[in-house]
């Protein structure tokens, strides 16, 4: 089905995206993979090709660009190009959000420069070891003292924990008033008593860097409050359909990177004298996948307009984030499987990326957590 | 096992043979074209050419003291043949007495049950269809004289309308308590409802202050629900079983000698592989009933665990199977004159006829503790 989404300044984009991922992160993948961290020095070079945080305003680096458009097109061709690992996704789909569009000017011209160049790597801490989707549980705490906030606490399961040099802080301001007492505070990431913690060993994504973080008396200027004290909560909610949409556009673009890798073997591989692909069930089961896609990207398209537009709503974005998540396993399972044997060997792309795409259903809430939202929102 | 199993099969084979003659179905679709479908002759010759309505019976009360394997097998035939009689409701019943442990109820009732002139049927569930004590609705309030009498309406009583006894559950100031009542006493009345699956009729009854005997002791009836719902489920699942097996032989018979493109669709694997699924689905289901059949047989303390799990895997997969044999066999499994729709019907209201598939996922946690 033809993608009726995107203009011709898209099309450049995704062209330049793809150019960028094909040069300085593909041929790297298995390399970012066996060191289990991707290097430093090819956000560098996103950052001067134009790929990093054009939201934020020119007069910081950027084009002053709202158009989840863009996004999608960077996350598509990280999977169609075979890249792994980098943060981009996060920098461009999740942290502009808060640190384009709710800091101060003093914060902007601190941060953004290098936001957009590559110089400043961002992550957002909001998980901790007891508090997952119930973010109204965290104990990780900032107390006022004087003109800075003294911070305590420990966070888990950070995307790009390693690399990043600011972290987006989930604390409680008041630990008595639950969701209502939660702020966003920046930590720069050499401040004295924050540490990078343990790397997680997890069973995909390998090379992305997810890690703990630890803070112990860790003391920051109040400058670094992002938004309002005690509205973090929100803060974090406002974000959250964008976040949600852009796992499903990582969906469907995996899934296709998925299909396309399958539909190849399926004509290369010869079993009992044929093609694979030839026999019905594997016919079937590649047509079958090919229709789900399209339903998928028509679906996320339709999406992806309504972000842009403001009222894609918190459980229309959970919709869409369930929904394709879990198509997209059942399809990388299926393509999986049509490798046969070969689908176990790590050699090949698609054992990497079925392992990769398991936490789709995990992360930025459990499929069940969407499920809960959205029956909540019906009234149940 | 292994020991009996000539025997059992001597007795699936006549069971097998009498239904297949006297009950084809051109004779079930015949039969079930009324609310009533009973043929009394049918019911009795059942006794006296197979003696099966005494199986499950103990001796001393008349039967022969088998065990649910045996009954499994004769369930499984039904279910195979969808042989619209109250074999179904009646073994419920007769379980729900001896569960009651009420020995003189018993003696009224189970020698009829096991001459084949006594049917009986449970009035279990009410209007939500579970079969939870909690949610019974129906008094029972004492006499002054000492009698009982009921008030309530009772659904989705299987076989109602053929039965000399209704057996019961109804709620007193002690709680659950199980009560017969005959069908034919004032203020009892029987309302066929309109259902899914025309081989087995199911009722509502309406208890207006209807006269109902005692049967164990008042507020000892919520385990005895338990149990007999239990039997139920063993049952539905030893039928499900025998009708997913018909509809897989009939799906690969169909797949073999119809021919498409010059070869039978059963050559292509979609087709193919589909069968191979209904086969695999079919002898989980088997396993899964033998597996409880077993269980309740040897009185294992997993019993009650195995026989949730059986009737969840059997009604899934008899439903599965149902489904697919109408897509196997393409625009002919979708006419009337064609069975599957019959097996469909079948599946389909098993499986919601002690509550539906959710409340047996409930069960089956609540009694693995979880």
């Amino acid at each position: 089905v033809k993608r009726e989404i995107f203009d011709s300044e898209h099309d450049d984009f995704r062209a330049t995206a793809r150019a960028f991922y094909d040069k300085e992160c593909a041929p790297h993948t298995e390399e970012w993979e066996r060191n289990g961290i991707t290097d430093r020095s090819v956000w560098l070079k996103a950052g001067e090709t134009g790929l990093l945080g054009w939201e934020a305003p020119e007069e910081f680096g950027g084009q002053g660009i709202t158009d989840f458009r863009f996004n999608a097109i960077m996350t598509e061709e990280y999977h169609a190009s075979g890249t792994a690992g980098v943060g981009f996704g996060l920098q461009n789909d999740i942290m502009a959000s808060y640190l384009v569009h709710m800091t101060t000017e003093e914060q902007k011209k601190r941060w953004l420069p290098g936001f957009v160049s590559g110089e400043i790597i961002t992550a957002v801490a909001m998980s901790e070891p007891g508090a997952g989707s119930d973010l109204a549980g965290i104990k990780t705490t900032a107390v006022r003292d004087g003109d800075d906030y003294i911070i305590n606490g420990s966070k888990t399961f950070i995307s790009s924990g390693i690399l990043a040099d600011l972290v987006v802080t989930a604390v409680k301001t008041d630990p008595a008033a639950g969701h209502k007492g939660v702020s966003l505070i920046a930590v720069e990431a050499d401040t004295p008593g924050f540490t990078k913690g343990r790397k997680l060993d997890k069973i995909g994504q390998k090379s992305a860097d997810t890690a703990e973080l630890s803070f112990v008396d860790v003391r920051v200027p109040a400058t670094n409050l992002i938004g309002e004290e005690n509205r973090g909560f929100y803060h974090l909610m406002r974000n959250l359909p964008a976040e949600r949409l852009g796992i499903a556009i990582g969906a469907v673009a995996q899934a296709r990177r998925a299909l396309d890798l399958t539909t190849a073997y399926a004509q290369d591989r010869k079993a009992f004298g044929q093609a694979i692909g030839t026999f019905q069930v594997n016919r079937h089961a590649i047509a079958d996948m090919t229709v789900l896609l399209n339903v998928m990207q028509v679906y996320v398209d339709r999406c992806i307009i309504a972000v842009n537009a403001g009222d894609l709503t918190a459980e229309e974005a959970s919709g869409a984030k369930l929904f394709a998540t879990e198509q997209q396993w059942q399809i990388m399972d299926r393509c999986l499987q049509l490798h046969g044997g070969y689908g176990y060997i790590n050699e090949y792309e698609i054992a990497r990326i079925w392992r990769d795409a398991r936490v789709q259903r995990l992360y930025g809430g459990t499929s069940e957590i969407m499920r809960d939202l959205i029956g909540r929102k019906l009234g149940f | 096992v292994v020991e009996h199993q000539q025997e059992l099969d001597e007795l699936r084979t006549s069971v097998r043979k009498f239904l297949n003659t006297r009950v084809p179905e051109s004779r079930v679709r015949e039969l079930t074209k009324s609310d009533d479908p009973f043929d009394p002759e049918l019911w009795a010759d059942m006794g006296s050419m197979l003696g099966i309505h005494g199986l499950a019976i103990p001796e001393r009360f008349g039967g022969d003291g088998f065990g649910l394997l045996v009954a499994a097998v004769v369930f499984e035939e039904l279910g195979r043949a969808l042989t619209p009689v109250p074999y179904y409701s009646t073994f419920v019943g007769a379980q729900t007495l001896l569960a009651a442990g009420d020995a003189d109820a018993c003696a009224q009732y189970l020698p009829g049950v096991a001459a084949g002139t006594v049917r009986l049927s449970v009035a279990a569930a009410e209007k939500d269809g579970s079969w939870d004590a909690a949610v019974i609705k129906t008094r029972a309030d004492q006499q002054p004289e000492g009698t009982w009498q009921l008030n309530g309406t009772k659904f989705f009583v299987p076989d109602a309308a053929v039965a000399e006894a209704l057996i019961v559950f109804a709620r007193t100031t002690a709680g659950p308590t199980l009560f017969a009542v005959d069908p034919a006493a004032d203020g009892v009345q029987i309302t066929p409802m309109q259902v899914l699956d025309a081989t087995r009729p199911l009722a509502v009854v309406t208890l207006d202050s209807a006269p109902a005997q005692l049967i164990g002791r008042p507020g000892a009836a919520g385990s005895i629900l338990a149990r007999s719902l239990d039997f139920a489920a063993l049952a539905l699942a030893a039928e499900g079983v025998g009708a997913a097996q018909r509809c897989l032989e009939l799906s690969v018979e169909y797949a073999t000698t119809r021919q498409q493109f010059g070869r039978p669709v059963g050559s292509f694997q979609a087709v193919k592989h589909l069968c191979a699924e209904m086969l695999a689905q079919v002898e989980l289901a088997r396993a899964a009933t033998e597996n409880a059949v077993l269980c309740a047989d040897a009185g294992s303390p997993g019993s009650a665990i195995a026989t949730a799990a059986a009737h969840i895997t059997t009604s899934a997969a008899a439903v599965f199977v149902a489904t697919e044999t109408i897509q196997v066999h393409g625009g002919i499994g979708f006419t009337w004159e064609h069975p599957a729709h019959l097996y469909f019907r079948r599946a389909t209201a098993s499986q919601m006829l002690v509550g539906g598939p959710s409340l047996s996922h409930e069960r089956l946690l609540e009694r693995m503790g979880i």
